[in-house]
């Protein structure tokens, strides 16, 4: 590793980091305001349509009729499409940018001409990606004690919360490690977001139609939102350690497999 | 010692050969030109000594060590400007200076600083708001900042005004007066010509000239315009290497390839009223070898 890289990326990309932790901490602080006036009132209604409660468990991994409860419901921002936009949305940024991006701009020749190995460049790029997905995915446990203390909602359980900004972690963790690996193999960053996108969107395609398509349930293990289930976290009140190792045991061998490619591979002029 | 040496290196892309056996030697000490046609080799060849390209066959050492294997090694002690060079332009000239300062261990400040005055760059304005010359006075900045025993400079002057053009060329002959070497490639012959001691030219991946500067002018093309006592020039039979066209008044103008010693004994001996010997231009040379590149 070399620590010019590790702060120089971090001072490259700490702004759009900051943005993100402000933009989730907002979203679910106006989130709960919103369901605290509008939604739990009619939650048992919408909970009674039975495409918005398929459409929610696919979310939230469970029936939502199985915990409607504030806890219940706040555990949709974890979630929720605006996360997944903001999380997903910086870590393509970033991982995309570092080194396709590079390679893309013509700026690897002079990154790749300093003593840093391959391996050195490979590991600090991905240590900051990684660093960064710490405050990003706590933010949004942020915003629900803030937002539990704006609308009185003392009954959400911050414990459960912290669990979910676990497993969200290691999401994000998966999702980088494949999304740098990608990057570390690709010559334009146009190349390496539309791979990245096409996995992601593959995933979130499975586990919808997995909600309303039983048949399709044989191949929910392809998608990382299948070991990501927010509500029976929180509903039991316990880690779902092996879904975890999944994620980062995925995660590892997609970053490991991209080293390898990156050690290996040529750095084409721009 | 040789600072770089290259045995029967071969770098294909899929079918394209981009390099077909090459062999190249760069003495310690020297400023050695590699020159070459658009897609001869060049930069492929310089981006494997760095080890950004990992050769298809042969070996290529930098330092005494592989270019591939041991690149990181390598690249502490070689400092290396981009053909086209790029930077991360959100950043200052100083701060990017500085990431690569710290890169490498630090220890160049006091040589950032002179070499940014004497190149006369602001190193303080971001980089998007640098000229295409000032970019590339950052980027001689960040090659020659470490003191490197090896700097490899591709078109080194683009883009740069006369003037500093001159001070790079006082740069680069301080660095190799400390024992330290030079290789460059260029496009501009006189530069070529003004610089280097010996210069290597490739041509479709090979190596079709090594030679120094002084060989190369004695095989360069001289003008040469006399007129003879009493002969019609018509008449006269030419040494091989004259080329001869007459002109009014008995005036011969020709180009002379070859050893001075010949073109002279033979014009003492047919006898010449009024000679001028122009100096050699190596350009008709260079452009030998690039127009039978085309050719081919």
């Amino acid at each position: 590793m070399n620590a010019a890289l590790i702060k120089k990326t971090y001072r490259d990309y700490r702004l759009p980091a900051l943005g993100a932790v402000a933009l989730l901490i907002g979203f679910v602080m106006v989130f709960m305001l919103a369901v605290s006036t509008m939604l739990l009132q009619n939650g048992r209604f919408w909970a009674g349509l039975p495409w918005v409660r398929r459409l929610m468990s696919a979310m939230l991994g469970a029936d939502i009729g199985e915990m409607l409860t504030r806890t219940g419901i706040t555990s949709l921002v974890f979630t929720h499409a605006l996360t997944w936009v903001v999380l997903i949305g910086f870590l393509l940024t970033l991982t995309s940018g570092v080194l396709a991006g590079e390679i893309d701009r013509g700026t690897m020749d002079l990154l790749a001409a300093l003593p840093i190995s391959r391996t050195g460049i490979y590991t600090s790029l991905s240590l900051v990606a990684l660093l960064f997905g710490l405050p990003i995915c706590w933010a949004v446990w942020m915003g629900v004690g803030l937002g539990r203390m704006l609308v009185g909602w003392w009954d959400v359980s911050l414990d459960d919360m912290a669990m979910l900004a676990c497993h969200l972690y290691a999401v994000y963790c998966f999702l980088t490690c494949f999304a740098i690996a990608v990057s570390a193999l690709c010559n334009r960053r146009t190349t390496a977001l539309l791979l990245c996108f096409a996995v992601i969107f593959y995933a979130f395609v499975v586990n919808l139609i997995v909600a309303f398509w039983p048949a399709v349930r044989k191949i929910a293990f392809t998608s990382f939102l299948h070991y990501y289930p927010p509500l029976p976290i929180v509903r039991d009140h316990a880690m779902r350690w092996n879904d975890i190792a999944v994620l980062l045991t995925a995660g590892l061998l997609c970053w490991i497999a991209g080293l390898i490619g990156f050690r290996r591979r040529d750095v084409p002029a721009r | 010692m040789n600072v770089v040496e290259t045995r029967g290196l071969v770098k294909r892309y899929g079918a394209v050969e981009a390099l077909a056996g090459l062999d190249l030697v760069v003495p310690k000490g020297s400023i050695f030109g590699f020159l070459g046609p658009n897609g001869a080799g060049k930069t492929t060849t310089l981006r494997i000594l760095l080890g950004l390209l990992r050769p298809t066959a042969g070996s290529a050492k930098v330092l005494g060590l592989d270019a591939w294997k041991d690149s990181t090694a390598i690249r502490a002690r070689v400092g290396y400007l981009p053909g086209d060079v790029h930077f991360p332009d959100w950043m200052t000239g100083a701060a990017f200076l500085a990431f690569c300062d710290q890169a490498r261990c630090g220890g160049a400040r006091d040589e950032i600083n002179r070499l940014s005055d004497r190149f006369d760059l602001n190193p303080n304005r971001k980089i998007r708001d640098y000229s295409r010359g000032m970019k590339q006075k950052l980027g001689l900045i960040q090659a020659m900042m470490h003191r490197p025993e090896l700097l490899i400079l591709d078109e080194p002057g683009l883009s740069l005004d006369p003037l500093i053009q001159q001070i790079m060329y006082e740069e680069i002959r301080s660095v190799v007066a400390k024992g330290r070497t030079v290789l460059f490639s260029s496009h501009t012959l006189s530069e070529v010509e003004q610089l280097c001691d010996r210069v290597a030219i490739i041509r479709a991946g090979k190596l079709i000239e090594d030679s120094t500067v002084d060989d190369l002018r004695l095989r360069a093309v001289r003008r040469v315009v006399f007129r003879l006592k009493n002969k019609d020039p018509a008449k006269v039979t030419y040494p091989h290497g004259l080329e001869p066209r007459t002109g009014a008044d008995g005036v011969v103008t020709a180009t002379w390839t070859g050893e001075m010693d010949r073109l002279l004994a033979w014009l003492a001996e047919a006898g010449v009223a009024d000679v001028t010997i122009g100096p050699p231009d190596l350009e008709d040379l260079f452009f030998a070898y690039y127009r039978d590149a085309q050719n081919a």
